[in-house]
């Protein structure tokens, strides 16, 4: 087990920037998740850790070696695949003793380990069979033995539950966490959900274009978004964010309720609010509308529980309500950024319609 | 959709009725499908007799007596079965040689097209290095080429490197006209192979070099049966490189030796003619048939995914 | 395409040695021979040489005012038209057969495919004995039948040599077309056809409008395949008739073969080699542009 450290690491292909200026310090027994959407350059930056590919500039360090040059093999490091990379012609028992034997080991040694790593995901009984006579849920453990077995220094993982069905996918999900904090490995682990994010993750890398939004985390990541990308992209459904004169105001749907709902002692900014649609979901109502006041905007989501027993009529205005220390601001235009506002600046709002 | 029920066979729905109310419901449909049946059946018959006449032809005249070959009007089934024409084919005739030329030669450009083709499309499928895509589409035009074209200067290089006359030539000029071959083919193979087989290899130990000995080509297997039976039957068919490039009895090939019968016209010996008809063609056949199987596990096998 | 290409280091090396043998074989025996005849082609080469003095375009000029080149031309059309149709024809049909399942199916492919895997040589014998006037089976079948009243002199008369020619080739090559048509028969997924017959469609009109869209680009794509290769087609006819009887089948690779290792007249080889080259690109632009509009169409 060790810390990584990735340093100044630049990739590009032919002209296209696919990962820009990342530094990330990563500590020993660390579990962190590299959150954001399709093409933002996840993928790139853990095959570079793993050296499947070459940086253009900076460095990749693992505990005190400097790795950037090595091949992946001599790094010390194991990855599971988003297919499981499972060797189809091998018996799951020589799957996870293939690292083994590639060093070498041979005999008693070699078989008490692969034991001891298909133990830890309780595959042993199927020893014999071959990758494609298990199941889906079945491969990933196999995988994840045949990763263990040589007891790595970090841990990689490329979006290893995106081929599980939806019901896999959950209880894969503790298992891994499980499995990861039993034997305390670094571990990367690379997804596009922000679910999964949330719920494996140590601490969250959101990463979108290339660069690096905002490293903290889960509670840092979805009470402090860095910027506007970090706060539509966390958060289902996404935070609201109107354009003022000269911020953008945020707040996020389960902070927008009827103004009856809130305690009288918390400090309310109201907004009277006009809902066009209402999705019930069991436990909650998410409310589409629009809304009039301080902050004017065309489409605004609310989530009301239902333990609220007042009514919201639709297409009538309604006084809505907001915490003051719900309200979050950022920059206008491309960055986004998060900024606190001072009290004596004029209200970030009111475009009067 | 076309509303008009209309189907090649069906009669109005009064009919229909009538023909239900004799012989039971649905009669008339059971009795399109069967005379359906009945015409597919007889005409497969028809087309395999057609086609394989020649064929059948063939290993029955190899067993007749050679005087029996030249009745009119022909029996059809020889009056007396005897293995004599084979016998005669490998006592008087030089066939054997020139079974063991072909088959030098075919092994020999097989095998080279196998590791040179092999190699070139796993670089090809794989690497995305310059250079390297332009060259996969160039080798496609080869395909092209008439062989016509090609011997003529072939044959200049081979006299010039005194190599006129040797099965050598034969080697490489067969290789070099397989090898776009076994490059397309093999390239669509590794495609269909998961990089990350390798990658995941290479993260547990292997170079790229031992990667590719102890995953990627146990999965290949397949493709490169399949590649090389198609360089073999090429190889050993081949006839316009070898009447070029070989001329002395002790080194030509089946094609050419059979050729050279058939052009002395040797009216007296169709039947061994005929028994190395069946001779030659069984190779081909044989490793057809064996390949079939393997043929169609293939990738099923394989795969990394679910 | 792979699904992710890593590049690690070491492997540029890799890839560039991995493809140096492939790269050199083809540049060795086909791109230089390539130029090399359009470089003979322009020379008066003597017998027994290998090269000679530049002649300019003469080579050229003698080869489109000469008539053999324009008899083998014919011929050649002749014998491309005529095998490939009725390959394409026999093929198809054979095809649309095999796609049904009917018990035997299995064996019956096994047989259509024989002759494409027997050598040419041998279907040459098998055929030249059948074909023989007087000893030949086919003779004494049509005579039985009374198709024809004395025998047929096959491959002996110039009236009948590229007819029978014809024959021996489409029967040779109609197994590729069975292949390349049944895969595709057999891609068509099973759902259209349901969803038609529910619709009430006959069976002609499932033909139209399901199995020939899908079909068809193959099909013209199987054909120009043909047609390269049986343009370029030298072994088959020249064992049988070695191009006579009195150059009826003389196709033009048949005439390159004379004039370079009979005639040896080398520098019109090349000339006509290159002709015939020129002439196939032609007729592949007008399959291209065929394809185009049947891909078009869909």
């Amino acid at each position: 087990m060790a810390s990584l450290e990735i340093r100044n690491i630049n990739k590009v292909f032919e002209k296209h920037k696919a990962v820009g200026n990342i530094q990330l310090n990563v500590a020993d027994g660390e579990f962190i998740v590299l959150l954001g959407p399709s093409g933002c350059g996840k993928s790139t930056l853990l095959r570079m850790i793993a050296g499947l590919e070459m940086p253009t500039e900076g460095d990749i360090i693992i505990g005190s070696r400097v790795v950037t040059q090595l091949p992946p093999k001599d790094r010390d490091i194991s990855m599971v695949f988003q297919n499981y990379a499972l060797y189809p012609h091998l018996s799951v028992y020589e799957n996870i003793a293939f690292p083994l034997r590639m060093r070498g080991w041979k005999g008693s040694k070699l078989d008490e380990k692969v034991k001891w790593a298909a133990n830890m995901v309780e595959i042993a009984p199927l020893f014999e069979r071959k990758p494609r006579q298990i199941s889906g849920g079945q491969r990933q453990r196999c995988a994840l033995a045949r990763s263990l077995v040589r007891e790595p220094s970090v841990f990689l993982l490329d979006e290893p539950l995106s081929n599980l069905d939806a019901k896999l996918r959950q209880s894969a999900r503790e298992q891994l966490r499980d499995f990861q904090e039993r034997v305390g490995l670094t571990s990367i682990y690379v997804t596009h959900d922000q679910t999964e994010a949330m719920a494996l993750g140590d601490r969250i890398v959101i990463m979108d274009s290339g660069s690096i939004r905002q490293i903290g985390t889960p509670q840092e990541i979805y009470e402090q978004p860095a910027d506007t990308f970090v706060a539509t992209f966390i958060g289902t459904p996404p935070m609201n964010l109107i354009q003022g004169e000269n911020f953008i105001t945020g707040f996020r749907p389960e902070n927008f309720m009827p103004e009856s709902f809130f305690d009288i002692n918390t400090s309310l900014v109201k907004v009277p609010f006009q809902p066009y649609r209402a999705e019930y979901l069991g436990d909650e109502k998410i409310y589409y509308g629009a809304t009039r006041g301080p902050f004017f905007s065309d489409r605004v989501i609310a989530r009301v529980p239902n333990t609220f027993k007042g009514t919201i009529p639709l297409n009538e205005v309604s006084t809505f309500a907001v915490p003051e220390a719900g309200l979050h601001y950022f920059e206008s235009g491309e960055t986004g950024k998060a900024v606190t506002r001072r009290k004596s600046e004029p209200n970030a709002n009111a475009r009067e319609h | 959709m076309n509303k008009q029920l209309t189907s090649t066979f069906s009669g109005s729905p009064r009919s229909e009725a009538g023909a239900d109310a004799l012989f039971g419901e649905g009669a008339i449909a059971k009795f399109q499908r069967l005379s359906n049946r009945a015409m597919i059946y007889m005409l497969a018959l028809t087309m395999v007799t057609v086609v394989g006449f020649p064929l059948f032809w063939m290993v029955i005249s190899s067993f007749k007596l050679p005087n029996e070959m030249y009745l009119f009007p022909p029996n059809f089934l020889p009056a007396e079965w005897t293995l004599q024409n084979y016998s005669d084919l490998f006592t008087q005739t030089s066939f054997g040689l020139y079974f063991l030329n072909s088959l030098i030669v075919s092994v020999g450009a097989t095998s080279l097209s196998l590791v040179i083709g092999g190699l070139g499309a796993y670089s090809i499928s794989r690497f995305r290095f310059f250079g390297i895509a332009g060259f996969s589409r160039i080798t496609m035009l080869c395909y092209m080429l008439p062989e016509v074209l090609i011997v003529i200067p072939l044959y200049i290089y081979v006299v010039e490197l005194g190599m006129a006359d040797t099965l050598f030539a034969l080697i490489i000029g067969n290789t070099a006209f397989t090898l776009p071959l076994t490059l397309w083919y093999m390239k669509s193979y590794f495609n269909a192979i998961p990089a990350s087989l390798e990658e995941s290899a290479m993260i547990d130990g292997c170079t790229r070099l031992q990667a590719f000995r102890k995953i990627t080509l146990p999965l290949a297997l397949p493709g490169l049966i399949a590649t090389g039976m198609f360089s073999f039957n090429h190889a050993w068919n081949e006839f316009l490189f070898a009447l070029v490039f070989t001329s002395s009895e002790s080194n030509k090939v089946l094609s050419l030796g059979l050729a050279t019968w058939i052009g002395q016209d040797n009216i007296y010996s169709w039947g061994m003619l005929m028994a190395s008809a069946v001779l030659v063609a069984i190779p081909v056949m044989l490793f057809y048939l064996l390949v079939q199987r393997k043929l169609v596990t293939g990738l099923a096998d394989g795969g990394a995914k679910g | 395409m792979s699904d992710s290409a890593s590049a690690l280091k070491g492997d540029r090396f890799i890839a560039y040695c991995t493809l140096l043998p492939s790269a050199l074989i083809l540049l060795l025996l086909v791109a230089i021979p390539t130029v090399l005849v359009a470089i003979l082609s322009t020379q008066e080469v003597g017998l027994g040489e290998h090269s000679g003095p530049f002649v300019g375009l003469s080579n050229f000029i003698d080869v489109l005012t000469s008539d053999t080149f324009y008899r083998a031309l014919v011929n050649t059309i002749i014998w491309v038209f005529g095998s490939v149709g009725l390959d394409m024809l026999i093929g198809t049909a054979i095809a649309l057969l095999l796609s049904k399942t009917f018990f035997g199916r299995g064996i019956a492919r096994a047989i259509v495919l024989a002759p494409y895997l027997i050598p040419t040589v041998v279907a040459v014998l098998i055929w030249k004995y059948m074909f023989h006037d007087i000893v030949g089976v086919l003779n004494y079948l049509l005579l039985k039948v009374g198709l024809i009243e004395k025998p047929l002199l096959w491959l002996t008369s110039a009236n009948t040599a590229m007819l029978s020619v014809i024959l021996v080739g489409a029967w040779k090559f109609f197994p590729f077309v069975v292949l390349a048509l049944l895969g595709i028969l057999q891609a068509i997924p099973q759902e259209q056809y349901e969803a038609a017959k529910i619709d009430g469609a006959s069976a002609w009109q499932q033909f139209v409008k399901i199995t020939l869209p899908h079909v068809l680009p193959v099909f013209l794509l199987t054909a120009m395949l043909r047609t390269i290769w049986t343009f370029h087609k030298f072994d088959i006819i020249y064992l049988l008739t070695g191009g006579g009887p009195l150059d009826s089948t003389t196709t033009l690779p048949v005439l390159v073969y004379q004039k370079a290792f009979v005639d040896f007249e080398t520098g019109n080889a090349a000339a006509i080699a290159i002709v015939t080259g020129v002439i196939l690109a032609f007729l592949l632009g007008i399959y291209f542009v065929l394809i185009k509009l049947a891909e078009d169409k869909q």
